[in-house]
C-alpha cells in the first residue's frame, strides 16, 4: 500500500506553478445561508463558486478546516450576485474571496453510488469513504422532448394489491402520493422499493429515494430497513435533512432526478421517490424570500410551479432509439388537514399523471394502506398493467364503488334486504382483502393469484373479519401448491386458460380443505 | 465619480433636488468601500512567509495565484479526500 509520504512525494514532484487567472469576488455581506458578493462580474446563474477559506490564513489554520464550501449563484445584480451557501455558512464571512469554478452545479454519478446514502451534491454521509463515482453530470437540465419518448407501457409493481390493481403505475410515469402527516405516504414509497426484490435483476429499477427535510434518524431508520430487507443492493438514498442549509433541501429533489437519468440513459429503468416536495417547497420559499425575490400566493416565489415541473417532467420512458430506459417519480406531497386545494399540492397534482390520496380517517378506521380508492387515479398506468392483473383486477372497482355507495346503509344493517346485506359483505371482504401490512408487499404472481381467489368467489364463504388470516393461509398454501402456476403467470404475465383451470382446481383444493 | 463637488452642490440646489444628497453620500461610501475591496494588491512569499513561495495577484476581479501555499493546500485535500 502506498504511503501518505510518498504520496505527498508524487504529489510535491508533479506541481508546476502556472499563470492562469482565475475570476474573483469578495464577500459583500452574509447571513441566512445567503451571501453577497461583489465583483464576479461575468459568472452564469446556477453556477458554482468556491469560498476561499485559506486565502487570508496562514498555513497552518488552513490546513485545520480543510473542507471547500460551495455556493451557487441564483441573483445576478447590478454590481454583484447573491449567492445561496452550501455547506457551514457561519464560517463565510465579510471580505472572504470567492473563486468562479466555470461549472453548473454538477454531481458525480455512477454505478458506485449503488448502495450508498450521500448528500445532494454528491458526498457521501454514511461513513463508507469515497464513493469512487468520476462522472460528472449537471444537476439541472432540460428534460427530453417529445421524440426521445415513448409511450409508458412496462408495469412498475408496488408489491401494494390496492395500487397493482386499481392505481397502477408504469415504468416512465410520474405518479403523485398525498396525504396528511401519519397516513403511510413513506411506507407506500418504501414497501415499493423493497418490492423490486422480487422483479428479476435484468429487469430490476435501480431505486432513488430521495429525504428532503427529514429527521435524521427517520432517514437512518429507513436506510437500516431497507438494508435488512437486502434492498440497498439497488437503492441510493439521497438525503437532506431538517437540519440541512435550505439550500441542500432545494437541490436534493434535482440531485435524485440527475443519478436517476444517469440509469435511465443506460438502457435501464429507474424508480425516484422524493420525500416530500411540500418541505422542498417550503426550503425554495425561504431561499427566494431571502433572496429577496417577490413572495407570491402562501408566499411562494413566482416560478414554484416552474420548480416542481421542470424536477418532475425529467421523469421519461425513452424511446427504443435513446435506449428504452425509463425513470418513474414518485413524488410525496403532505396536505395539512386533508386541504388538496392548498397552492402546492394543486400544483403538483396537475403535474403528475396520477394520485394516490391517503385520508387519516381511513388510516384511523385501520384501513392499510389508507388509500381512498374512489378518487386515486391512475392516468397512464392502465396501459401498462399486466393481461393477468387486467383480467382479475376489472371487478375490483365496480364492487368496491358499489359497496361506497351502500356503506351509508350499515348501521341500519339489521333492516337490510338479504341482496344488499350480501353487496356490503362482498365489499368489506374485499376491502379486507386490500389491506396489507407495511413492510409486507407481495410479488405480482401472488397478487394476481389473491385478487383472482377474491374476486371470483372462493373467499365469499368467509366472514369479513376473517379475510386477512385467512389470506395469509392462502398465500402460504399457493406458494407450497401452486408454485407452477405461480411462475407461470410471473413469466408470461397472463393468466391463460391452463394457469386459470389449474389455479381454479387449487382454490377449490384450498376451500374444502379450510371448511368455509 | 464626482471631481467638483461645489458644481454638483449648486446643480443640486437649482433642480430642486436637495433631498436627495443623503442617498448619493451614502451611495458613494458603498462605492468607496467596494473599490478599496477590490484594489489591486500584491504578495510575494518574501513579505508574507505563509505564502511559502511564490507571488500573488489580485486585480479587477481575477487573481493570479502561483504560491506554494495555495498548491500545498490542494495536494492536502487532494490525498484526505
Amino acid at each position: 500500500m502506498e504511503s501518505i509520504i510518498q504520496k505527498i512525494e508524487r504529489e510535491i514532484a508533479a506541481y508546476a506553478p502556472t499563470n492562469d487567472a482565475v475570476e474573483t469576488g469578495i464577500v459583500r455581506a452574509t447571513g441566512d445561508g445567503i451571501a453577497e458578493i461583489d465583483g464576479l462580474t461575468n459568472v452564469a446563474m446556477s453556477e458554482m463558486v468556491l469560498f476561499d477559506t485559506t486565502f487570508d490564513r496562514t498555513l497552518d489554520e488552513a490546513l485545520k478546516d480543510p473542507s471547500p464550501i460551495y455556493g451557487l449563484v441564483l441573483n445576478l445584480e447590478e454590481g454583484g450576485v447573491r449567492t445561496v451557501i452550501l455547506g457551514d455558512s457561519s464560517k463565510i464571512h465579510e471580505g472572504m474571496l470567492v473563486r468562479r469554478l466555470k461549472k453548473l452545479l454538477s454531481i458525480t454519478v455512477g454505478e458506485q453510488l449503488i448502495g450508498r446514502v450521500i448528500n445532494p451534491i454528491g458526498e457521501p454521509v454514511d461513513g463508507k469513504g469515497p464513493t469512487g463515482a468520476s462522472e460528472l453530470r449537471n444537476i439541472e437540465r432540460e428534460a427530453y422532448g417529445v421524440m426521445d419518448r415513448a409511450p409508458v407501457n412496462v408495469p412498475l409493481h408496488t408489491g401494494i394489491k390496492a395500487i397493482d390493481s386499481m392505481i397502477p403505475i408504469g415504468r416512465g410515469q410520474r405518479e403523485l402520493i398525498i396525504g396528511d402527516r401519519g397516513t403511510g405516504k413513506t411506507s407506500i414509497a418504501i414497501d415499493t422499493i423493497i418490492n423490486q426484490k422480487s422483479e428479476p435483476e435484468a429487469t430490476r429499477p435501480i431505486c432513488i429515494y430521495v429525504a428532503i427535510g427529514q429527521k435524521e434518524s427517520k432517514t437512518a431508520k429507513l436506510v437500516a430497513e431497507l438494508a435488512e430487507r437486502g434492498a440497498m443492493e439497488y437503492t441510493i438514498v439521497v438525503t437532506a435533512p431538517a437540519s440541512a442549509p435550505a439550500a441542500l433541501q432545494f437541490l436534493a429533489p434535482f440531485a435524485g432526478a440527475t443519478i436517476g437519468e444517469y440509469f435511465m440513459e443506460q438502457g435501464r429503468d429507474a424508480l425516484v421517490v422524493y420525500d416530500d416536495l411540500s418541505k422542498q417547497a417550503v426550503a425554495y420559499r425561504q431561499m427566494s424570500l431571502l433572496l429577496r425575490r417577490p413572495p407570491g400566493r402562501e408566499a411562494y416565489p413566482g416560478d414554484i410551479f416552474y420548480l416542481h415541473s421542470r424536477l418532475l417532467e425529467r421523469s421519461a420512458k425513452l424511446s427504443k432509439k435513446k435506449g428504452g430506459g425509463s425513470l418513474t417519480a414518485i413524488p410525496i406531497i403532505e396536505t395539512q388537514e386533508g386541504d388538496v386545494s392548498a397552492y402546492i399540492p394543486t400544483n403538483v397534482i396537475s403535474i403528475t399523471d396520477g394520485q394516490i390520496y391517503l385520508e387519516a380517517s381511513l388510516f384511523n378506521k385501520g384501513q392499510r394502506p389508507a388509500i381512498n380508492v374512489g378518487i386515486s387515479v391512475s392516468r397512464v398506468g392502465s396501459s401498462a398493467q399486466t393481461k393477468a392483473m387486467k383480467k382479475v383486477a376489472g371487478k375490483i372497482k365496480l364492487e368496491l364503488a358499489q359497496f361506497r355507495e351502500l356503506e351509508a346503509f350499515m348501521q341500519f344493517s339489521s333492516d337490510l334486504d338479504s341482496e344488499t346485506k350480501k353487496r356490503i359483505d362482498a365489499g368489506r371482504r374485499m376491502t379486507e382483502m386490500l389491506n396489507q401490512k407495511r413492510g409486507e408487499p407481495i410479488p405480482f404472481d401472488m397478487e394476481a393469484a389473491v385478487i383472482f381467489a377474491a374476486t371470483n368467489g372462493y373467499l365469499d364463504g368467509f366472514a369479513p373479519n376473517e379475510i386477512s388470516a385467512v389470506e395469509a393461509k392462502l398465500q402460504d398454501y399457493l406458494s407450497r401448491e401452486a408454485a407452477d402456476v405461480l411462475s407461470a403467470i410471473n413469466e408470461s404475465k397472463e393468466i391463460s386458460d391452463k394457469s386459470e383451470k389449474t389455479l381454479r382446481e387449487k382454490l377449490d383444493a384450498f376451500v374444502t380443505l379450510h371448511g368455509a | 465619480m464626482i471631481n467638483d463637488y461645489d458644481a454638483f452642490i449648486a446643480h443640486l440646489k437649482r433642480t430642486g433636488r436637495m433631498k436627495l444628497l443623503p442617498l448619493i453620500l451614502r451611495e458613494l461610501r458603498t462605492e468607496e468601500a467596494r473599490a478599496k475591496k477590490l484594489f489591486t494588491r500584491t504578495e510575494t512569499a518574501v513579505d508574507n512567509p505563509s505564502l511559502i513561495s511564490g507571488w500573488r495577484k489580485l486585480e479587477n476581479g481575477r487573481l493570479v495565484d502561483t504560491t506554494g501555499k495555495s498548491a500545498l493546500i490542494n495536494i492536502y485535500r487532494n490525498i484526505i479526500a
